[in-house]
């Protein structure tokens, strides 16, 4: 196996799914969120982001509080330092891959 | 559009997030307007005065800060959801930014003074300051408008340095000039706002 297509192989397949990786790069950027930011930034259906925050937490990349805004229940999510750290790899092995791609096609 | 720009531009939304609603730039705008018209009203004033300043501003950022969160958890939170500032990393970039923008004026100042034999360039080294500063913050939040107050507080700044102004009315026009247009970009940033954000607070 070439280089290049381990590094793709390499991947955090967690992280790799599309709806992840958008719920990731908004917690990422973000000290924590709640429920209707992620919806909104990453365009998600509520079942769809429940899902995959699901798999996120069950991972130990991400934790959730639940508390409540007066009578109004709150959730907000935040990456764990492992989940930082997770992301921080995957980003940087994506830009690499992405730069040797663009290079290659020109 | 490929995955990495997209990885780019939800961060950078979810950065920018905190400036979405103009508030901060409205306090920050209105502050500044009133630090110009103290430094006009009160001229070669004592330090005692400059420290009571000091204090007095420091007292009005925390009070704005705890009355832009009320203002958030009533209205902004229910409907576009709540994200916090994730401030890692950033009290570097604030200080690099501080120093990067002073270490331009400065040497903008020298340049000056060493070209033209004057040292009344001091509208222009604020103006580098707001340049550097505000390409800084654009740079990690990408908000167009502030590019568009640096660069013309630059021309605004050319134009208060070439006319005889003392430098007490210099500074006073650069800080009311900077301080209503980020007071003008908040107004601007919390219109968009409330057109696009619902009118109803989510389920």
């Amino acid at each position: 196996m070439s280089q290049d297509a381990r590094d793709i192989v390499a991947l955090d397949k967690i992280i790799h799914e599309p709806a992840r990786l958008a719920i990731m790069s908004v917690l990422y950027a973000s000290e924590e969120a709640d429920f209707l930011f992620l919806a909104n930034s990453t365009g998600l259906t509520k079942g769809n982001l429940s899902t995959h925050v699901a798999k996120l937490e069950e991972a130990g990349y991400l934790t959730v509080t639940k508390s409540f805004n007066g009578k109004i229940p709150h959730t907000t999510y935040a990456l764990t330092r492992q989940g930082r750290a997770a992301f921080a790899r995957y980003h940087k092995g994506l830009s690499e891959i992405t730069k040797r791609v663009g290079k290659a096609l020109r | 559009m490929d995955t990495a720009t997209n990885v780019e531009r939800l961060m950078r939304h979810a950065r920018a997030y905190e400036y979405s609603d103009g508030l901060q730039e409205i306090t920050m705008g209105f502050l500044l307007v009133l630090v110009g018209l103290a430094i006009y009203a009160l001229p070669g004033s004592s330090p005692a005065v400059g420290v009571i300043g000091a204090v007095i501003v420091g007292a009005v950022i925390m009070a704005s800060q705890w009355a832009i969160t009320q203002i958030r958890l009533r209205f902004t939170w229910q409907r576009t959801g709540y994200a916090k500032f994730d401030r890692t990393g950033y009290q570097r970039f604030q200080v690099a930014k501080v120093v990067l923008s002073f270490a331009a004026a400065v040497a903008v100042n020298v340049l000056l003074l060493v070209l033209t034999g004057r040292a009344t360039w001091h509208a222009l080294m604020l103006a580098v300051w707001v340049l550097v500063y505000f390409v800084a913050e654009w740079k990690r939040f990408g908000q167009t408008r502030w590019l568009v107050l640096a660069s013309s507080a630059m021309l605004v700044a050319f134009a208060v340095a070439l006319l005889p102004l003392t430098r007490q009315v210099a500074f006073f026009a650069m800080t009311s000039y900077v301080g209503l247009g980020i007071l003008a970009c908040g107004i601007y940033a919390l219109i968009r706002y409330l057109r696009t954000a619902p009118t109803e607070p989510a389920e």
